[in-house]
């Protein structure tokens, strides 16, 4: 089975990845599947199965014909012909592989540009611990996080270094892996929204602990502190962002040679949403400025009552409204139109059948 | 032993397999194992051939393709239906063997009743 997947993937591998080669391979392998998996049940060897199905399996030349990608080939072979680079193959484990240095690279990365900002925070550490000091120290604190902070950026690079071969751009994902891929991909995608939605409340509630903190106590220690709380939450908030994008660029980077990837996951598995959307034209109108009016309504009730102090509390309720909004109003359409059309189709199939049985006990009794 | 020759029985591929659809919608390996079955054997259809002419006939209008779950094992599979462009397409290639075989069978004589004459 493996040699079989294994011979699939390099036919394929000079192949351009659009929908159309995707959708062949793919077709290609379940007949390939069903034909080892029907020669072992008759009793054959592996070896003796492998060798039917891959002598049975014709030539793409032919393939490219149907499908329209003649000229790609072509251009492929060409390049092919001129560049000796061998393209590189990378399977699921390595596709794994690459996502976990990714993330360490991502958070290494992501803490150094959170250290940066906080070096402020060095600052006024060093005025806190060491209040009658020389601003040589808060000068050390600076620039040590700084230094700190660009010694994790350097080193998150270092962490791709066993990827540097994929820099060419010659790399082509194994069927398996752009399987893995996509999936882990949208999987990530619900921690993604998390990890953006704290990072921005985080940035956006910054001065939060410094009005609070400055409202309750009059002190100088509690102003340092507040303001160290500004670019602590900023900083937290910022590396929350980056983490995710940067997460997000490696999968875009695995998957930059599958092209059309919507296009795919649409033809190939409807479960997997991509088109979500309000079914009534008026929620879509009103949704679709609802931030802006929260904002807007935010800064009126803001300058109006002076009420900076408890206004804030739009946010998190508008949000829990967005939630519920979202949960009760918000429908795939692409999955309502593929079902529509999807249930045509068997309705007919199921149809054919019926007629194709009543035709054989027909047929039967005649005789 | 003389092995059927591709270029000939291409142009054929499209109506055995319309003809296979035309009792009920079927996918790729269940094609080829009837094409096989019914030809006694002496016809493979490669894997490539079979997807092409499949995504010719797509692209013609002659087939429509949808993904279901193949009974047994639960494993999705694309099937493929004729369409009545398909039903024409095929009644239409049916005439044209009638009237090709009636050509060339002008000019085949077999060697038996020729030494035997």
């Amino acid at each position: 089975m493996e040699t079989i997947r294994n011979y699939l993937d390099t036919m394929f591998a000079n192949m351009p990845n659009t929908p159309a080669v995707i959708r062949a391979r793919e077709e290609l392998w379940q007949m390939m599947e069903d034909k080892y998996n029907e020669l072992i049940e008759e009793g054959k060897t592996q070896n003796e199965a492998v060798g039917t199905v891959i002598s049975e399996f014709g030539n793409l030349s032919e393939l490219a014909e149907a499908i329209g990608i003649e000229e790609e080939v072509k251009e492929v072979e060409e390049k092919a012909e001129t560049e000796t680079v061998p393209q590189i193959i990378v399977n699921a484990d390595e596709a794994k592989e690459y996502m976990k240095d990714k993330a360490e690279s991502a958070f290494k990365r992501s803490l150094g540009v959170c250290l940066i900002i906080l070096s402020f925070v060095g600052i006024i550490i060093g005025e806190i611990i060491l209040p009658e000091s020389l601003d040589a120290f808060e000068i050390l604190f600076f620039f040590g996080f700084i230094a700190a902070g660009v010694v994790l950026i350097v080193l998150s690079n270092v962490c791709l270094k066993n990827w540097e071969h994929l820099k060419s751009d010659k790399f082509a994902l194994s069927m398996d892996a752009t399987k893995a891929v996509i999936e882990d991909k949208d999987n990530f995608s619900k921690n993604r929204t998390i990890y953006l939605t704290v990072g921005v409340m985080l940035c956006a509630m910054c001065w939060l602990p410094a009005a609070f903190l400055s409202e309750l106590v009059n002190s100088k220690y509690i102003d340092n502190l507040s303001g160290a709380m500004v670019f602590i939450f900023i900083g937290i908030g910022v590396m929350l962002i980056v983490y995710q994008a940067q997460i997000l660029e490696g999968y875009g980077y695995l998957l930059k040679t599958v092209s059309k990837e919507e296009t795919l996951k649409a033809s190939y598995s409807p479960k997997k949403k991509n088109k979500m959307g309000y079914k009534s034209v008026g929620v879509q109108c009103v949704m679709s400025v609802y931030w802006a009016t929260v904002t807007c309504v935010y800064l009126m009730l803001s300058f109006v009552f002076v009420g900076w102090l408890w206004t804030w509390l739009i946010w998190p309720i508008a949000s829990v409204a967005h939630m519920i909004i979202d949960r009760n109003l918000l429908v795939d359409l692409s999955e309502i139109e593929q079902k529509s059309v999807f249930e045509d189709e068997a309705k007919i199939s199921v149809e054919d059948e019926v007629k194709a049985a009543l035709a054989d006990d027909s047929d039967k009794e005649a005789k | 032993m003389i092995e059927i020759s591709s270029d000939v029985i291409r142009g054929y591929n499209d109506t055995m397999i319309l003809f296979l659809l035309l009792k009920e919608p079927s996918y790729g390996y269940e094609l080829s194992k009837q094409i096989k079955i019914l030809s006694n054997g002496k016809y493979v259809i490669k894997e490539t051939t079979l997807y092409s002419a499949f995504s010719r006939m797509e692209k013609n209008g002659y087939v429509e393709s949808f993904i279901m779950e193949a009974g047994e094992g639960g494993k999705k599979r694309t099937y493929y239906k004729i369409t009545d462009a398909g039903r024409n397409y095929y009644n239409e290639k049916c005439e044209e063997w009638l009237l090709t075989k009636e050509v060339v069978e002008q000019f085949i004589m077999e060697e038996n009743s020729n030494g035997n004459d």
